[in-house]
């Protein structure tokens, strides 16, 4: 059951409670009249730019002005992103359900639809609406905060509980990135927010496919190609390799041809039968440019973006994931229960350490470790993630499995309880030594201990 | 026991004593021939002159041309890696590498990949089917860009400054067409058989060939460790079918007029069979090889009525024939002949003989580590004593075999070191 939003003064409480003061939604919410009450058995619908023209009694159609919570949306015009942001706070726009006509052209400042209106009229409308049912029914199971929220995190997970499926993304030309999430138009933290919902097991990555991208610029829109592994020159070809057995001269088939036929540049004999008296053992890559040939040609990138150009080792391969609302994502949906991020849980647990072994009277303390990339050459961000990837593998190797790791790429924080600094201090040589010879690109790794005065000071001055 | 020595050797003795030189000459005619005046006259002789000249020097003087390792290998996973590792620690590092695999069917292609990804290696080649390794070494020579090639095999390793001092020749003698590097066991400490190799590698191509060298008689440049000129290299056509390829590209290479050396301190490690079995099958192929180069393919540099001969190529052969082929085939019949002839004393004599030749050979030893400075090879002295017998008695009847089954049955174009497919092509020629 959806109640239209009368009690402005506490929906802005709770907004301001959720993540401080909203002034598009403080604004949005001074418009609503003072004993706006509807029934709620009728569909509130909004008009977007302009109000429906319906008759019917099931339908309330409401405007912009009205400040009153819709059901649904309902294009009346274009369904710009710019109309739909005039109407409604970016929260509430991103989570109510849309009907409008399907943009089959693509175009980049549309709306996402989530209802098509197929015709025009009264009765195209009901269709819809009545197609649209158990959306609004959902959307009205929604606790109101959430629909105000400024969370992107809670806005996402509200978006899918309401429209029941996930965030798949889409591959398209018309990006630098090549795929883009058509929920990313409503919710433009998207990629972001789905990330940190993803980790903490409120959203299930699916996954969809790779993207190789310019280590530059990020773009997907690269040209790869064989390069010569020696001038780096795309104008390279496959040739076959002649082995004439009665000389034993190996070379490219060009040295050997002659005309339409194949003479031996050494002993001057015809290479008539294949097997017999010739075979061709492999294939080079040469070069035109250079004559360097090689069965292993370099692939090289051009990005069409930024117009840098490498080897593809130096690309990027990023997972192209699409989102699921996991059973706990859906919960989490309709409790509207406030989703702490990265930095504040890491802080807190931090903190938990530091009381508990404050409380206790225990020695303590923490080992910090930063990986730095070596400054030996480009290396790849794969690589490079890779590497931090093994690190943190090796790191918890070093400690027992009780030690506590702080994880923030590049920064690890080992949580030491019982350990006084100097003893971890003489053991840094052998933690290196654990740890260093495994990591192939050989980026630089900065060691710090911290004994519990040291660290509380630190902590207290921060 | 040990009177039972002492008493054999005095009869020896007295045997000894009492002949005449005609007599002596006739029973030892065979040690005095083969051994005593061919090889340890010849191998002091050569150590004395090496020693009083030391010729070894830092440096290249002027400036080479392009350089070009080549390396082809088959199944080579083991060994390719530490190979390549080691040319590129070398005090003259200014060549590229060509790798070819040669239809391996391990990690070897992948392995030359990943080298030259690390930037170790410059072209790294692929063959799908075996070729054998003369074609392999031609088409990494056609894709070389060096002037100068060095050969070098898979399971080689090498001291710090190999190539520099393989190199240092061509600097010093434009008209050098080939050079020949020196090459000594890896392997010794791993059984009796290797260290007896050592030992043979070390009197026989440290040595042998300082020796060849001062007579302008290096007849093969091995397959393992030696580098060559690109004009001589093409001049000839690179290598030709068949095995012993070393040896026959070297002969070719002569027979056309160009000149060959040794460098003595171009110091490269290679890995000798390590068991008798393994050892008995390399050298069949090498003294069948041997045969087949020398007897079948240029049995025309014999003969003086020949447009080819010329009197340094005929010296080669001829040595080839009179002190290696004859005392070979006739050993045998000598040892049949000494114990029919002089009965109980036959063996006497025989034990005399490797005396003999224990002296000669600690004599020869000792100047070969001189000449190379390793004294790490002074370690291979507790094996000595057996050294004669293994070389006397059981490399010689095998080499025997190997010669009869090559001049009777033509055994060479069974062997797998060239693949079935062109071994039909190894014709005499």
């Amino acid at each position: 059951m959806r109640r239209i939003v009368d009690t402005s003064e506490a929906l802005a409480n709770q907004v301001s409670d959720d993540r401080g003061s909203d002034n598009e939604i403080l604004q949005w919410l001074a418009r609503a009249p003072d004993q706006t009450a509807c029934s709620v058995d009728k569909l509130r619908v909004l008009g977007v730019p302009r109000p429906i023209g319906s008759q019917s009694e099931d339908v309330i159609a409401i405007s912009a002005t009205d400040g009153i919570v819709p059901d649904v949306v309902a294009f009346t015009g274009m369904g710009t992103i710019s109309e739909m942001r005039a109407s409604l706070p970016s929260s509430l726009a991103a989570i109510v359900p849309v009907i409008g006509a399907i943009d089959r052209d693509g175009h980049a400042n549309r709306w996402p639809v989530d209802i098509a209106l197929e015709g025009s009229g009264e009765k195209a409308l009901v269709r819809a609406l009545s197609e649209a049912r158990d959306f609004i029914a959902r959307m009205r199971s929604l606790p109101e905060h959430v629909l105000f929220s400024s969370d992107p995190k809670l806005t996402l997970l509200a978006r899918l509980a309401v429209r029941d499926r996930g965030a798949a993304p889409r591959r398209t030309a018309m990006c630098a990135e090549t795929f883009t999430y058509p929920d990313a138009a409503a919710l433009p933290e998207l990629t972001t927010a789905a990330e940190e919902l993803a980790e903490r097991g409120l959203l299930e990555r699916r996954f969809f496919d790779v993207v190789t991208s310019c280590p530059g610029c990020r773009s997907g829109r690269l040209s790869v190609r064989e390069l010569c592994g020696s001038c780096g020159s795309a104008n390279v070809a496959e040739e076959a390799i002649i082995h004439h057995y009665r000389c034993a001269r190996e070379a490219a088939e060009r040295e050997f041809r002659s005309g339409t036929a194949l003479v031996c540049p050494k002993c001057r004999l015809h290479l008539e039968h294949f097997g017999v008296d010739y075979d061709k053992p492999g294939i080079v890559i040469a070069c035109r440019e250079c004559n360097h040939m090689s069965s292993e040609a370099s692939v090289g990138y051009v990005c069409l973006e930024c117009g840098s150009a490498g080897s593809t080792e130096l690309t990027e391969a990023r997972f192209i994931w699409a989102y699921h609302l996991s059973p706990t994502g859906l919960t989490h949906a309709f409790s509207g229960q406030t989703i702490t991020d990265d930095d504040r849980a890491r802080t807190s647990r931090l903190q938990r350490f530091v009381e508990h072994q404050t409380k206790g009277g225990r020695t303590f303390c923490v080992l910090a470790a930063k990986l730095q990339p070596s400054s030996k050459g480009q290396q790849s961000s794969r690589r490079w993630e890779e590497t931090c990837r093994l690190f943190a593998r090796l790191l918890r190797e070093v400690f027992i499995s009780e030690v506590e790791i702080i994880e923030r790429p590049p920064l690890y924080v080992a949580l030491l309880a019982g350990e006084r600094p100097e003893d971890v201090r003489k053991a840094l040589p052998e933690i290196r030594e654990a740890i260093e010879p495994h990591l192939a690109i050989g980026p630089r790794l900065d060691l710090a201990v911290y004994g519990s005065d040291d660290f509380l000071q630190i902590v207290t001055s921060r | 026991m040990m009177s039972l020595i002492s008493g054999e050797l005095s009869a020896a003795w007295t045997l000894l004593a009492e002949q005449s030189w005609a007599s002596l000459l006739l029973m030892f005619w065979l040690t005095v021939l083969a051994e005593l005046t061919r090889y340890s006259l010849g191998l002091q002789a050569t150590a004395a002159a090496l020693l009083l000249r030391n010729d070894r020097r830092k440096g290249i003087p002027v400036p080479l041309p392009k350089v070009s390792v080549l390396l082809v290998g088959h199944n080579e996973e083991g060994s390719i890696a530490k190979c390549v590792r080691s040319l590129r620690r070398q005090s003259f590092h200014d060549f590229e590498i060509v790798c070819v695999d040669d239809g391996s069917s391990d990690r070897t292609f992948e392995i030359m990949c990943a080298l030259r990804r690390e930037g170790l290696v410059d072209t790294a080649i692929r063959l799908e089917l075996r070729g054998g390794k003369a074609p392999g070494i031609n088409l990494a020579a056609r894709i070389a860009h060096g002037d100068l090639f060095v050969v070098v095999d898979c399971d080689c390793s090498f001291d710090d400054d190999a190539i520099e001092q393989l190199l240092q020749p061509f600097a010093l003698d434009r008209g050098l067409a080939a050079v020949s590097g020196n090459l000594l066991v890896r392997n010794a400490a791993v059984s009796l058989v290797a260290s007896l190799q050592a030992i043979e590698y070390l009197v026989s191509i440290a040595l042998g060939k300082a020796y060849a060298h001062a007579i302008d008689q290096v007849c093969c440049v091995s397959g393992a460790f030696g580098a060559f000129r690109r004009d001589a290299w093409e001049q000839i056509g690179g290598m030709d079918v068949g095995g012993g390829e070393d040896l026959d590209f070297t002969i070719r290479l002569r027979a056309r007029g160009y000149r060959v050396a040794f460098a003595r301190h171009s110091i490269c490690y290679t890995d000798a069979p390590a068991t008798l079995f393994a050892l008995l099958r390399q050298r069949h192929r090498w003294d069948r090889d041997a045969f087949w180069v020398r007897l079948r393919k240029h049995w025309r540099l014999f003969l003086p009525n020949r447009q080819i001969f010329r009197w340094r190529e005929a010296v080669h052969q001829w040595d080839f024939v009179l002190f290696n082929m004859l005392p070979t085939i006739t050993f045998p019949f000598y040892v049949v002949w000494l114990l029919a002839h002089s009965g109980r004393d036959g063996v006497t004599i025989l034990i005399a003989v490797a005396l003999v030749l224990l002296a000669l050979d600690l004599v020869v030893f000792i100047s070969a580590v001189l000449v190379t400075g390793k004294w790490s090879q002074m370690r291979l002295l507790p094996f000595l004593p057996l050294f004669s017998l293994h070389q006397s008695w059981l490399m010689r009847c095998d080499r025997c075999y190997a010669y009869a089954t090559e001049w009777i049955l033509s055994r060479s174009r069974l062997d797998n070191y060239v693949p079935e497919k062109a071994r039909a092509w190894t014709v005499w020629r």
